[in-house]
């Protein structure tokens, strides 16, 4: 019983680690820091609606 | 030679008009998968890949398709950018292959003979060539190249013909100076139109000495079924009546697979519970994984379908014209006419719809489709769909022969479409106030779908959908069932009994766990959902649906899975193994009462249609409008109104007598 316990916390674990790295890809996405998409071409100029 | 064991490096870009084959012609050469449609503007962000020619290796760029290099968009703008070499991550071309479509020559013309005035070298690579050669059309080779005064070669990626003499022309011309074969007439009188007359007089001899088109067929069969399905009646009617056709066949023909799915995860599940001692492990691999993730994988069947059709619309050129009626519509509200594309490829996914807007110049244009392509019905929102019609509409019909299911399906992608439409036009008079350019939309020919092309697309969906059940839906399913299954509660046998059967008894002080229901009802995803429960209750929504719609804001399939843990983590054991169908169907409050009803279930897939609930979609909002305003509004204004119009079908159902 108590290794079956050590096998599921693990395995939580590692899916709550795995989505800890999920969520801090999309972060980095989110970032400000971030320019637009790749190859968009708007030079970081999404804030202002010149047209 | 050098280390890599070629004598020498190239980059070589593809250039061309949208829609001329530039994709397929670089998947070709290169022997990479990127998607292809028949319809302008697949190709956004440029792409990459190697090819090996005589020797040499070159670095192949697909860049995205473009009528013209005078950089008024941005697709436009990157191709510019690379071809002068103005990009710091990308080499200035060595030579371009110029692709032309055959069947709309003069057009594709124009922007060789701005490729020209670069001074790289180019070759023109001739696609459509058997479309043009269908249509009793002639064109002369020899002639072409001649005037152009550049290597001209008819390929055809799906036959390989001319691609190896492509790669001997690419070869020959690098280390050239093209000779630009007219003259640039920019005087004060006709100003920098004289550049544009002088190279579309230039065209228009080309075309009358190289190409013979035959006038026999005054009216092509092209012509005249665009006439019917463009029709602003009649086109509409077949495009309903195509949709309901393919979403009838969906679920007729998943129907068989997705039982034996749903059989073999229930196997396999039952295979576990034997195999292993019962206990907490047991428990995580069939209750939360098997569960979880087979609840999901079993609409791969519908997925492969969806794209099977898609696909077939698309590469036919029926999707193209299913657009410009559309197209009319939207420039009614004031949506850019570019804007059809972004929309249609947001049925599968938001995000490649979101980043295809970037073809649209305008900025305000461009920011009000990507605030309503998540409204456009994806394929994460068919398994919930799916599951609800399967549940409480499955072998209905309408007038004795149209599929209820196929019609309820139709219903949310109109709704989904409709309320775009709305927002669309309130945004285009409001916060994104401008007005629509002009537009002309081309429209391709049709041609027989390639098989290649639709497989591609289908296993390339369901390899997203399957890496996605493995990795994120896993993930998920994991905590999820955690949030479910803990804190474990454990009471004395007494006070089980007066919660139970309300009689006291006290002499017995054992302590045993509660039943698996009430565990639930106490885990820490039970308390979340009887939490929001007052916020939902007036959808008729319960708490585990509640619990599945917070887990369903990471990704929309999720509601499924959690569904399928919900009620397979609080079944007793002494209860049947049922599918989810069956188990959603059965489902009490704890009052007795079906917890769902056909009202509930139209609700929640009212909800769905116009919620976001995509974590990946925000992201992607962020990044291509640099601003953490407008993924916030999105996810604000979708959801208020995704709440209201649940709200009001809830409510409105009820008041006129549905359960």
């Amino acid at each position: 019983m108590m290794i079956q316990t050590v096998i599921v916390v693990a395995i939580i674990l590692a899916a709550t680690v795995y989505s800890v790295f999920l969520l801090a890809r999309k972060r980095r996405a989110f970032s400000a820091k971030t320019d637009c998409g790749n190859d968009c071409g708007c030079n970081g100029a999404g804030k202002n609606l010149t047209s | 030679m050098n280390d890599t064991g070629f004598e020498r490096h190239f980059t070589i870009a593809l250039a061309g008009n949208p829609n001329a084959g530039k994709t397929t012609l670089f998947n070709s050469l290169t022997g990479l998968k990127q998607k292809t449609a028949n319809y302008p503007g697949v190709t956004v962000e440029r792409k990459t890949g190697a090819w090996t020619l005589n020797g040499n290796l070159a670095k192949l760029i697909d860049l995205p398709g473009l009528y013209s290099l005078d950089a008024t968009s941005l697709d436009e703008q990157i191709a510019r950018d690379v071809i002068t070499g103005d990009r710091s991550d990308v080499e200035k071309p060595d030579a371009i292959i110029a692709v032309v479509d055959a069947t709309n020559l003069e057009r594709n013309l124009y922007l060789v003979t701005q490729l020209f005035e670069f001074g790289i070298p180019v070759v023109v690579a001739l696609t459509m060539i058997d479309v043009f050669e269908k249509q009793k059309h002639e064109i002369d080779i020899e002639m072409l190249a001649a005037l152009l005064k550049t290597p001209v070669v008819a390929v055809n990626s799906k036959t390989n013909r001319g691609i190896d003499e492509l790669a001997e022309k690419v070869n020959e011309v690098i280390g050239t100076t093209p000779v630009v074969p007219y003259t640039l007439e920019e005087t004060s009188e006709n100003g920098a139109h004289g550049k544009i007359f002088a190279r579309y007089k230039y065209i228009s001899h080309v075309v009358q000495e190289s190409v013979w088109h035959s006038d026999h067929e005054k009216h092509r069969l092209s012509e005249k079924i665009d006439r019917v399905l463009t029709h602003r009646f009649f086109g509409l009617v077949i495009l309903v009546a195509i949709l309901l056709v393919v979403f009838q066949t969906i679920f007729s023909w998943a129907s068989l697979p997705m039982d034996l799915l749903e059989k073999g995860f229930g196997a396999l599940g039952d295979l576990v519970r034997t195999s292993l001692p019962p206990g907490i492990l047991a428990d995580l691999l069939a209750d939360g994984i098997i569960a979880g993730v087979g609840g999901v994988v079993v609409f791969l069947p519908q997925i492969l379908l969806l794209f099977l059709f898609i696909s077939l619309l698309e590469d036919s050129g029926y999707m193209a014209r299913a657009a410009f009626l559309l197209d009319k519509l939207m420039s009614r509200v004031g949506l850019h006419g570019k804007a059809f594309l972004p929309l249609i490829s947001s049925f599968a996914c938001a995000i490649p719809g979101i980043m295809a807007t970037r073809t649209i110049e305008s900025r305000r244009d461009r920011f009000a489709t990507i605030l309503i392509a998540p409204f456009m019905s994806c394929s994460a929102r068919l398994p919930v769909y799916t599951l609800m019609i399967a549940t409480f509409f499955a072998g209905q019909t309408v007038l004795g022969f149209i599929s209820l299911g196929a019609l309820l399906m139709l219903a949310m992608y109109a709704l989904g479409i409709a309320v775009a439409v709305i927002v669309a036009f309130i945004l285009k008079r409001t916060v994104l106030k401008a007005p629509p350019p002009p537009f002309l939309m081309e429209l391709p020919p049709y041609r027989l779908p390639s098989l290649r092309t639709v497989l591609l697309n289908m296993m390339t969906r369901a390899w997203l959908f399957l890496k996605r059940a493995g990795t994120v839906i896993l993930a998920i399913s994991i905590i999820l069932w955690a949030l479910m299954y803990f804190p474990r509660q454990e009471v004395s046998s007494s006070e089980f009994r007066v919660s139970s059967s309300d009689q006291l008894e006290t002499t017995n002080k054992k302590l045993e766990p509660l039943p698996e229901a009430e565990q639930l009802k106490h885990s820490f995803a039970g308390r979340l959902g009887h939490a929001i429960e007052p916020v939902i209750e007036p959808l008729g929504f319960d708490w585990k649906i509640g619990v599945a719609l917070i887990a369903s804001f990471a990704a929309r399939e999720v509601l499924v899975s959690t569904l399928s843990i919900i009620y397979n983590v609080g079944k007793d054991e002494t209860e049947e193994s049922e599918t989810l169908i069956a188990a959603v169907r059965d489902a009490k409050t704890d009052d007795g009462r079906p917890v769902w009803t056909p009202l509930t279930a139209l609700t929640l897939m009212v909800f769905f249609a116009l919620a976001m609930q995509c974590m990946s979609t925000l992201a992607v909002v962020r990044r291509e409008t640099n601003s953490w305003g407008w993924p916030l509004f999105m996810l604000a204004y979708m959801t208020g109104l995704a709440y209201i119009a649940a709200l009001l079908t809830y409510q409105g159902g009820k008041a006129i007598g549905f359960q």
